[in-house]
């Protein structure tokens, strides 16, 4: 009963921390999720000018750099390197949000360019046939039916980033020296503190769970939704 | 022949893929309520041959004069497209959408592009009017189609739940919508199971003989002989023989033909 009231007495921290943990994948997964669609798009249009070809280039670049090296050294130059002159800023949520909503982006992009490529090729060839452009054919034959595909996997990613976040508390961010104090980041400092840090790290654990098995509820809802029309 | 009206006029068209080259200069011209039938062993090009007549596969070199515009370098290759339907052997019909929808779908569109050019951008209520009335207008005609081919009761089914008969006659007739000057069919019955065959064929037909001009590949000999007045042989690229189906069936000149003949019939 002790342990429950210590729990329950640092319940502000918990919910500062959880806000923390949510308000960094939120921001996130709205950066991945443009940053996704853009570089898709730009990825699977027909390249018929040399500006769209660079920008392909620039985009494979992007996807191969981010997608090959650790989010932590990621975060590590982002918080250092990247935003190490910009004192006037809140460094602490703007340095995550960024490098998760970056790395994630590249995820989101292939998961994208992925599901639009395994629709039948047949599909867009049978909407130019009749005289529609490739846009048209994209928004109203092709998207609708990637969508179906692609909705697990981009849930997928957004809980594989949700849980990633927790790594930012190891990182001291390099000006303000301040820990950004997410859920895994309260949990252990509280932990140490009072002495029971498996406890608090399991209820951590519990509120990641929760949000995880949140969105796995959203998710089902969502796939629903879009099986409805068809069959 | 001269006195008909010329609706396609392929010249020395060729197309490469990289550096192997699929045709190698063919010139065709079709007419006014033409059924061209090409047959060719496979691989021959026969279907790369159709493809590049609506600009679906870009033709290396070469032109195709429809309409008095050249569809290689046309700036407006949609428009031209939407008045030559095709026909494709898996029939692909757009998944996300009912039969009436896919059917709808272009003719829509098209109907409210023009509302846009003549009634203006800052018009609603009269867009929003006209607009209606060209929906109702398309969705009639489009049952008015499926009526033809007897699968009006199929109108809000998703082509998933058809027959591969089914689907492609409303692929036939979602072509149609647009109500187009020529008609290509990629070999459109080679995907069905052979008791569906035969609808499809009956509709191509019924088309046929209601004047549509056509191009049609097809490994269906029976149909060529009895629906084409013209047969093209196509092999290694060319056309090595063009004929009335009669002479082109009983007396056939080049060998290869022969060979062809002499397996399929």
């Amino acid at each position: 009963m002790d342990k429950l009231k210590l729990l329950w007495d640092c319940r502000m921290q918990f919910i500062e921390g959880l806000g923390i943990t949510l308000l960094i994948s939120v921001g996130a997964v709205i950066i991945g999720f443009f940053i996704g669609v853009l570089v898709a798009t730009i990825r699977i249009c027909p390249k018929n000018n040399i500006f769209i070809k660079i920008l392909d280039k620039i985009c494979g670049v992007y996807i191969t750099v981010i997608r090959g090296t650790p989010v932590l050294v990621q975060l590590l130059i982002m918080a250092n390197v990247v935003f190490a002159s910009l004192e006037f800023l809140d460094t602490n949520i703007i340095v995550p949000i960024l490098s998760f909503g970056i790395n994630s982006g590249a995820y989101m992009a292939e998961i994208i360019r992925g599901g639009i490529e395994s629709i039948d090729k047949g599909q867009m060839e049978a909407g130019r046939s009749l005289g529609l452009s490739w846009v048209t054919t994209m928004i109203k034959v092709v998207i609708p039916q990637a969508i179906k595909v692609v909705v697990p996997t981009i849930f997928n990613e957004i809980i594989i980033m949700i849980k990633e976040t927790s790594i930012v508390s190891y990182i001291v961010v390099l000006i303000s020296g301040e820990q950004v104090r997410d859920l895994l980041a309260v949990a252990d400092k509280q932990g140490m503190s009072t002495g029971f840090y498996m406890e608090f790290i399991f209820t951590a654990a519990l509120q990641y769970l929760a949000v995880v098995m949140l969105l796995t509820l959203v998710q089902k809802l969502v796939e629903k939704r879009f099986k409805k029309n068809e069959r | 022949m001269s006195d008909k009206e010329m609706v396609l006029s392929i010249k020395d068209l060729k197309k490469s893929f990289g550096s192997h080259e699929v045709i190698k200069g063919i010139d065709l011209d079709v007419c006014k309520g033409d059924v061209v039938a090409i047959i060719g062993l496979s691989g021959c090009g026969k279907s790369t041959f159709l493809r590049c007549i609506n600009c679906m596969e870009t033709p290396t070199s070469g032109s195709i004069v429809f309409e008095g515009e050249d569809l290689v370098t046309t700036k407006d290759l949609n428009l031209h497209r939407s008045k030559i339907g095709m026909v494709f052997q898996h029939f692909n019909l757009f998944n996300n959408l009912t039969v009436l929808d896919n059917i709808c779908l272009a003719p829509l569109i098209y109907a409210k592009k023009q509302i846009k050019k003549e009634i203006g951008f800052w018009h609603f209520k009269q867009k929003s009017l006209a607009i209606k009335d060209a929906k109702k207008r398309v969705q009639e005609q489009a049952l008015d189609l499926l009526k033809l081919i007897g699968l009006e009761e199929k109108a809000n089914a998703y082509p998933s739940t058809l027959s591969g008969g089914q689907k492609q006659r409303i692929a036939i007739v979602r072509s149609l919508a647009m109500q187009p000057k020529v008609m290509l069919f990629d070999e459109p019955t080679s995907a069905l199971d052979p008791e569906m065959v035969g609808e499809v064929l009956e509709l191509i037909k019924k088309l046929a003989s209601s004047g549509m001009t056509m191009l049609v590949v097809t490994h269906e000999m029976g149909f060529a002989k009895e629906v084409a007045n013209k047969v093209l042989f196509i092999d290694e690229g060319v056309i090595k023989e063009q004929n009335t189906p009669q002479e082109f069936f009983t007396n056939p000149q080049n060998e290869r033909l022969k060979e062809f003949l002499s397996k399929v019939l």
